[in-house]
């Protein structure tokens, strides 16, 4: 017999699947919505549901969005010429934030990652390619991350992208705001001085 | 590893995966002490500066910390990134694919320096050169040897005859080469050429640099590739999946012409 009551050890089974959530973590959240008020419980329990039914993925820019355009690619004051291309979904809110982009996006849904079997087929590379040659893009920013996978990706959409005679441009690297240089890594401290500035 | 809690080691990164919101399992092929398996904390917080120490095929220098389960990662020198190597997508490939071999041929623990000086040098001559087939197939053939599967070239591995200078034929079970009388018995056993059993021969007995040098016409290179790739399926039993993509890169190359993927006979002083 079983100590924990059914329905109690089936929320923690489903939360303990949640990134980051251990057994111990899962516990304590389930019976802390044990005890929340059920209007809350209802109101996590829908949107929840809506989370997958109410989303999908926008036909342009593969982001995951809750109308076809999504809202960025609907946006007609953004810069068609500018392209930047994102690994995830959840990478283009910290671009956005910055306030100094104000082109379209494109989400490949990943990077190459020979080891894992994931190649091009299995992201949204070939559908970057007509939204190049459309004529309207001059420049792609590739924004994967600075990984050897994510640089293998930019390479590779490079290699593609640039017999269309547009701009191909990388994210710079270097220093985090408020770093220490004392602390910084090689590798860190050796790009920011290969790609220092004017001043 | 008995002793004190905290040792250092030095190693190559040939596996990650990404655990929770900020950490990463590495797993290292090290110097003195093999292949082992860690946890790095905060490796994927923007400003770690772990991070960019446990990225795929840096060489560093590891202080670790023993724990019950996965040993820790606290601390991390880089002795050496492979930058050239990283700029071009064929030589980052063929990083991949040797960091993937080494990982499929090797156990958890088990001490191998020979073959780690090997990777070193194979990484460093891709970094200085950008990497080619012979030294790919160079470094497979040195593998199986590390690992105790080098194949048999002088004597047949059935009657135990000395071979001839005439068409043998090699099998991956058996382990060698098989002469003309003995090879209708194996099932598995392909043909092999005069040359490409000089050139077997002559890889086992030189260095890396002085091997890279050879001259190979795309046939011999075709025929070397799959009498090598046959033995080291045989041996770790399972297909490379960064092989499929080197094979895809090659062919995209000679589609669009592009220079990321040079094959042996485009190689500068290769006929």
């Amino acid at each position: 017999m079983s100590i924990t009551a059914e329905p109690i050890a089936r929320v923690m089974l489903a939360l303990s699947k949640l990134p980051g959530i251990g057994p111990k973590s899962a516990q304590r959240l389930a019976y802390h919505l044990l005890d929340s008020p059920d209007m809350e419980i209802e109101e996590l329990a829908n949107s929840l549901l809506e989370l997958k039914g109410g989303l999908s993925l926008c036909s342009i820019c593969f982001n995951v969005a809750d109308r076809n355009p999504c809202s960025i690619c609907a946006d007609t004051h953004r810069d068609a010429a500018l392209l930047c291309v994102v690994e995830r979904p959840s990478d283009i809110p910290p671009v956005e934030r910055t306030g100094r982009f104000h082109g379209f996006y494109h989400v490949l849904h990943g990077s190459l990652n020979p080891a894992r079997g994931i190649g091009p087929d299995a992201l949204r590379i070939r559908e970057l390619l007509p939204r190049v040659r459309s004529g309207a893009v001059t420049e792609v920013i590739l924004a994967t991350n600075p990984t050897v996978e994510g640089e293998a990706t930019a390479m590779y959409i490079r290699q593609l992208v640039s017999p269309c005679g547009v701009r191909v441009t990388r994210l710079a690297r270097g220093l985090p705001f408020g770093a220490d240089i004392e602390y910084a890594d090689d590798i860190t401290l050796g790009q920011a001085i290969e790609s220092r500035q004017g001043f | 590893m008995a002793g004190p809690r905290d040792y250092q080691v030095e190693g190559l990164v040939i596996r990650l995966a990404d655990v929770g919101e900020r950490d990463r399992v590495v797993t290292l092929f090290t110097r003195d002490e093999g292949k082992l398996t860690f946890i790095a904390r905060g490796a994927r917080r923007p400003g770690s500066s772990l991070g960019p120490c446990v990225q795929m095929l840096t060489r560093g220098r590891f202080q670790c910390v023993k724990r019950r389960a996965l040993h820790l990662i606290t601390q991390a020198a880089v002795v050496d990134s492979y930058s050239s190597l990283r700029a071009n997508l064929w030589s980052t490939s063929c990083g991949l694919y040797l960091a993937e071999l080494v990982d499929a041929a090797t156990v958890e623990g088990s001490s191998n320096r020979t073959l780690y000086d090997l990777m070193v040098e194979a990484l460093e001559l891709a970094n200085l050169t950008g990497g080619n087939d012979v030294l790919l197939r160079f470094f497979e053939l040195r593998l199986l040897q590390c690992a105790g599967f080098c194949p048999s070239l002088r004597q047949c591995v059935s009657c135990g005859v000395e071979l001839r200078p005439v068409e043998n034929a090699l099998s991956a079970t058996l382990g060698g080469v098989l002469c003309p009388d003995c090879r209708r018995a194996c099932s598995d056993a392909r043909p092999l050429s005069v040359d490409a059993l000089k050139v077997l021969r002559f890889w086992l007995a030189n260095s890396l640099e002085t091997s890279c040098r050879a001259r190979l016409g795309p046939e011999l290179a075709t025929e070397l590739e799959e009498h090598v790739h046959r033995f080291i399926a045989c041996v770790i039993q399972r297909d490379l999946k960064s092989r499929a993509w080197l094979s895809r890169l090659r062919s995209e190359a000679l589609l669009t012409g592009s220079n990321e993927a040079p094959t042996i006979a485009q190689q500068p002083g290769i006929e």
